[in-house]
């Protein structure tokens, strides 16, 4: 991802000393909430200007509900890390703060005059605004807030304040139209099609290819990947799992070919791969992602280990003793959660132990 | 308390456009007295240890010396004080008798001796004896009265006398008396806001004491902004 500060938009981007609006596109699973993690984390060490800045952001997320799609919400998460970061802009919200009190509501226009009025913040102050999966958001009012944000970039008299907005998502019509045509955009599949050959060469490799059979099946997986690693990423699940059980080149190739190319047909194909499991699976597996998907942070493989010793069934005749315990573990543990769960679960951590973390792919 | 022309040019220079001066320059309680022309109390306390509170006062005043194109009052208070009232009640009219418009020096000075007289002198004749002189006696009425009676004096020649009453007036570091600078300033407070009367802007740092006992408009260091960043109200959803 270290490309990311030596790419020519993102340094026209940065490099101007006015108010400017990047915008990093691509297709789900490309990793654009990767970039625009890395950005965040990076951002301080890696730019000088931004040492003294303040640095704002949001993660939309369709899967988190109303909390995480809500532009209020967007809006309200912003204007607390600059309030939080930086007292000096406080009388920018006194008045608005002060006529909604008692009931405390932050009404949408509100908080969109709030930030706005950043832009003629008396002092030269530089903020930056990172924004990820502005699809995700709620379809209403996101033009509305699109055409705040170019706002934001809008130089006008008086702006002393300069605005860098950093928005990642997919393709939306919103950020489209003749009106606000971004100029600095950066599609991910055009900058991750080297880290998507150095892994799918990493696997590859393994799978007692020709030379020819080789470089086709490594072409094909480039070309239908259009930077989506997370399709490259159960690919190379699928080829693993195939090749174990010993085919000919070509069938490999045929194989691959069999796979689906969109990711949402991928899920499904796991999906109903799962349903063929045996009841019992089946039920371990619901039982491994409840406890994945509710848990308020990962899980380590030891601690789903133990969470499934403990019987589901409250009314089960189940003695908590050590010995009872003992026995109901699982040892192979690894295995029966890529069994059970297939290859939505990811494990992952630095020690390839039951230390290691089970979280959702992706 | 020593009067502005002692202070005010020893102060170093501020810029006011400063962003560490926003919590008060900024501030809407701030703008609301700047733009008053009489009776607004203002506090102004806690500031951080970098905001040089006496400089910052010596700005507002030159402020609003130069938009209102006449010199206001600016007291700097830097001794402890058992009678803030009297002493303040001496130096306002020490402001006065420096003033060079005579009309106005002879205006105020007579209806503060006017008041005085009414209210101490017939109450208390025989205090006073028929043959001191008229000095003697002024002297005496201004060492020897509560200060209470004074600063009501004051405040009701204040008011009489519009050139003087449209002035702001400036108090810096009110803690710096001690626990009668909290008393005289309530006290001062109840007369400012009952009647036409100057507007009034007091600083001090962080005093339980004056938060206590001193009503109105007050402008606490952060407070606001602490209070809505950790409130439920802006909370973060940041990931």
């Amino acid at each position: 991802m270290k490309w990311l500060w030596k790419h020519e938009k993102y340094i026209a981007w940065l490099s101007t000393s006015h108010s400017d609006l990047l915008l990093i596109e691509g297709k789900p699973g490309s990793g654009k909430s990767t970039i625009t993690k890395y950005f965040k984390d990076n951002l301080l060490k890696r730019e000088p200007l931004a040492k003294e800045a303040i640095v704002a952001s949001f993660f939309y997320s369709y899967r988190e509900g109303e909390a995480q799609t809500n532009h209020s919400n967007m809006l309200r998460s912003i204007l607390y890390d600059v309030l939080r970061q930086n007292e000096t802009f406080f009388f920018h919200f006194q008045p608005l703060y002060r006529s909604m009190l008692p009931h405390g509501k932050w009404s949408y226009d509100c908080l969109k005059e709030i930030l706005l009025s950043f832009k003629k913040h008396p002092a030269k102050e530089r903020l930056y605004v990172i924004v990820d999966a502005m699809d995700e958001s709620g379809e209403k009012d996101r033009d509305d807030v699109i055409q705040l944000l170019h706002q934001l970039c809008n130089e006008g008299k008086g702006c002393t304040c300069v605005v860098k907005i950093f928005v990642s998502t997919r393709p939306i019509t919103e950020l489209h139209r003749d009106s606000t045509e971004v100029e600095n955009v950066i599609k991910m599949q055009d900058e991750n099609t080297a880290d998507i050959i150095m892994f799918a060469d990493s696997f590859l490799g393994e799978l007692e290819l020709d030379h020819e059979c080789y470089d086709r099946t490594k072409g094909y997986i480039v070309r239908e990947a259009q930077g989506v690693f997370i399709w490259v990423y159960l690919i190379e699940k699928e080829l693993r799992e195939y090749h174990r059980t010993g085919f000919s080149n070509n069938e490999i190739y045929e194989f691959l070919q069999s796979l689906p190319t969109e990711l949402d047909s991928f899920y499904d194909r796991i999906l109903s791969k799962l349903e063929e499991n045996a009841q019992r699976d089946i039920a371990v597996g619901v039982r491994i992602y409840e406890l994945v998907l509710f848990a308020y942070r990962p899980l380590r493989i030891s601690e789903i280990q133990q969470a499934l010793a403990i019987p589901d069934d409250i009314n089960a005749n189940y003695l908590p003793s050590d010995s009872s315990f003992k026995d109901r573990i699982i040892g192979a543990i690894k295995r029966r959660i890529v069994h059970c769960g297939g290859n939505f679960l990811e494990m992952k951590g630095l020690c390839d132990s039951l230390k290691d973390f089970v979280t959702l792919f992706g | 308390m020593t009067d502005r022309h002692e202070h005010i040019s020893k102060m170093p220079p501020i810029d006011p456009d400063d962003p560490k001066l926003y919590w008060i320059l900024r501030d809407a309680d701030f703008k609301v007295w700047e733009s008053a022309n009489s009776s607004q109390v203002l506090w102004i306390f806690g500031g951080p240890s970098d905001c040089a509170m006496p400089a910052v006062s010596s700005l507002i005043a030159k402020q609003e010396d130069s938009r209102r194109n006449d010199a206001g009052f600016y007291f700097s208070c830097s001794i402890r004080s058992s009678n803030a009232s009297t002493t303040f009640t001496h130096s306002f009219l020490r402001h006065i008798l420096n003033d060079p418009n005579a009309d106005q020096r002879k205006l105020i000075t007579e209806t503060f001796l006017s008041t005085l007289l009414l209210n101490i002198i017939q109450r208390n004749r025989s205090r006073f004896e028929g043959s001191d002189s008229s000095g003697i006696t002024v002297k005496d009425i201004l060492n020897k009265n509560s200060g209470g009676e004074l600063l009501q004096a004051l405040t009701e020649a204040v008011v009489e006398i519009k050139t003087i009453s449209d002035k702001p007036i400036i108090i810096d570091g009110i803690d710096k008396i001690g626990p009668d600078g909290a008393r005289f300033l309530k006290r001062f407070c109840s007369h400012t806001t009952a009647q036409p009367m100057p507007k009034v802007l007091v600083t001090s740092s962080m005093d339980p004491l004056m938060k206590e006992i001193v009503d109105g408009a007050r402008i606490e260091y952060d407070k606001e902004r602490q209070g809505l960043a950790t409130s439920c109200s802006l909370v973060s959803l940041s990931n």
